[in-house]
């Protein structure tokens, strides 16, 4: 165990510091995109719903390995060449958009619609309104939620292994093929899965524990 | 024809390749979802068990669920345990049917934790006041009103499992994205079976997340109608 640490420990930090960058900035990326998606999913308008409502349904329907995998075949078969990490990096992002886009959307029908016209009788322009009354009530119920999909993103990441996108999971399946140590690698490799997402999870409970004290004042 | 319409055509075409391999993600997402709700239960006995390493140990096993990938999962138990053991070669199918109804398990438990927390203690005491011993109270007062709740969630499971049953093809098992992927090498076509598993899994979870949601309105209504 000491001694494939001390040769092999490298391959391993290399291979979580891909998960952490894949997972973190695709898990930006798609954050930002739930935001712009939860604008046409709550629409009046059909047309503008539909569409954001087919996306949410399609990947909230489908496995990450199977996005991952049509992804990669979709840009080998446009002969679009872009590294594998980025790939990845974009199909954590399109599965991230659909489950944040859903989470904001329930925080959004959990405000008043009363509230708006109050805001506006108020003269409040729009920014002045997102920023004083609609974000204080869409934090409490949408930061812890979206503190949790970070922990499943996190564990969803390791399917892209499969796929050849150097992160942990993968790092893993490099050392084991070099060495044949299977089962001390996945001990490892799963040891640094549970740190890194049962420490997000905690987060997310504290988030919630001091929002609810908080309330959403 | 279009792009698109050839595409559906081909798409249309290649369904009916990927039937084994549905079988088989079917077959195992059932066993597992069995598994998980027989374990739930002992999770549960073992964490009110009253007894300190039991619950600590139902707690530690939750944890351990939540957090590890379904990936590393089962790659400790059908490559990294055997190894460990010298077991030889271990059933991929079985491995797979643990591996999936040990993570559902987890959740499953977490739920019905859930929801026996939200029984009004008083009815319990009110049973036992009535002379009803332990397992009556259970059986005809506080069962009744958590299969509202444990339906539902158990038709979720069988629509979560399927989420992660891909996992599957990682040890060989020849399940519906494995099989996808022995028709794309038979075609040397990347595209067309993976849309046609990819069609195939969003028909069966979607309808599954529908059934789930038309139980749960219709035991709601059943007990709001009481």
């Amino acid at each position: 165990m000491i001694e494939l640490l001390t040769d092999y420990g490298d391959d391993i930090l290399a291979g979580l510091l891909g998960t952490l960058l894949i997972v973190g900035i695709g898990f930006l990326l798609g954050t930002l995109g739930g935001a712009l998606l939860a604008v046409p999913l709550v629409s009046t308008s059909r047309f503008l719903r539909w569409p954001a409502r087919s996306y949410v349904e399609l990947i909230r329907n489908t496995p990450f390995l199977i996005q991952a995998m049509l992804l990669f075949a979709l840009f080998g078969v446009l002969r679009l060449r872009l590294d594998p990490m980025a790939i990845g990096t974009l199909s954590v992002a399109i599965y991230t958009a659909a489950y944040m886009a859903e989470i904001l959307r329930g925080a959004l029908h959990s405000v008043p619609a009363g509230q708006s016209d109050a805001a506006h009788a108020l003269g409040l322009g729009r920014l002045l309104h997102f920023r004083l009354i609609l974000l204080p009530q869409l934090l409490p119920f949408a930061l812890p939620a979206g503190v949790n999909l970070l922990a499943t993103v996190a564990k969803e990441s390791a399917f892209l292994s499969a796929v050849s996108v150097a992160e942990l999971t993968f790092a893993g399946q490099v050392v084991i093929a070099q060495t044949f140590r299977v089962f001390e690698v996945w001990a490892i490799v799963g040891a640094l899965y549970l740190l890194l997402v049962l420490s997000v999870l905690a987060a997310a409970r504290q988030l919630e524990r001091r929002m609810r004290w908080t309330g959403s004042a | 024809m279009s792009i698109a319409a050839e595409i559906a055509v081909e798409v249309a075409e290649t369904v009916p390749l990927l039937l084994d391999g549905l079988v088989i993600t079917v077959a195992i997402c059932g066993l597992a979802t069995l598994f998980a709700l027989v374990a739930s239960v002992l999770i549960l006995l073992a964490r009110r068990s009253g007894r300190r390493w039991l619950s600590w140990a139902a707690i530690g096993y939750v944890s351990l669920m939540r957090g590890l990938p379904i990936v590393i999962l089962i790659f400790l138990m059908s490559f990294g345990i055997p190894a460990l053991l010298d077991l030889g070669r271990v059933s991929a199918f079985w491995i797979g049917v643990l591996a999936l109804g040990m993570n559902g398990a987890a959740f499953l438990s977490e739920v019905l934790r859930g929801a026996i927390a939200r029984l009004p203690a008083g009815q319990t005491e009110a049973a036992w006041a009535l002379g009803l011993g332990r397992v009556r109270t259970w059986r005809l007062i506080l069962v009744p009103q958590l299969l509202p709740v444990a339906l539902p969630a158990l038709a979720g499971e069988v629509g979560f499992l399927i989420k992660a049953s891909p996992v599957l093809s990682l040890i060989t098992v020849v399940d519906l994205t494995r099989r996808s992927q022995q028709v794309t090498m038979q075609t040397f076509d990347p595209l067309v079976p993976l849309l046609a598993a990819a069609l195939l899994y969003f028909l069966l979870i979607g309808a599954i997340a529908l059934f789930a949601r038309w139980l749960e309105q219709r035991l709601a209504k059943r007990i709001a109608g009481r």
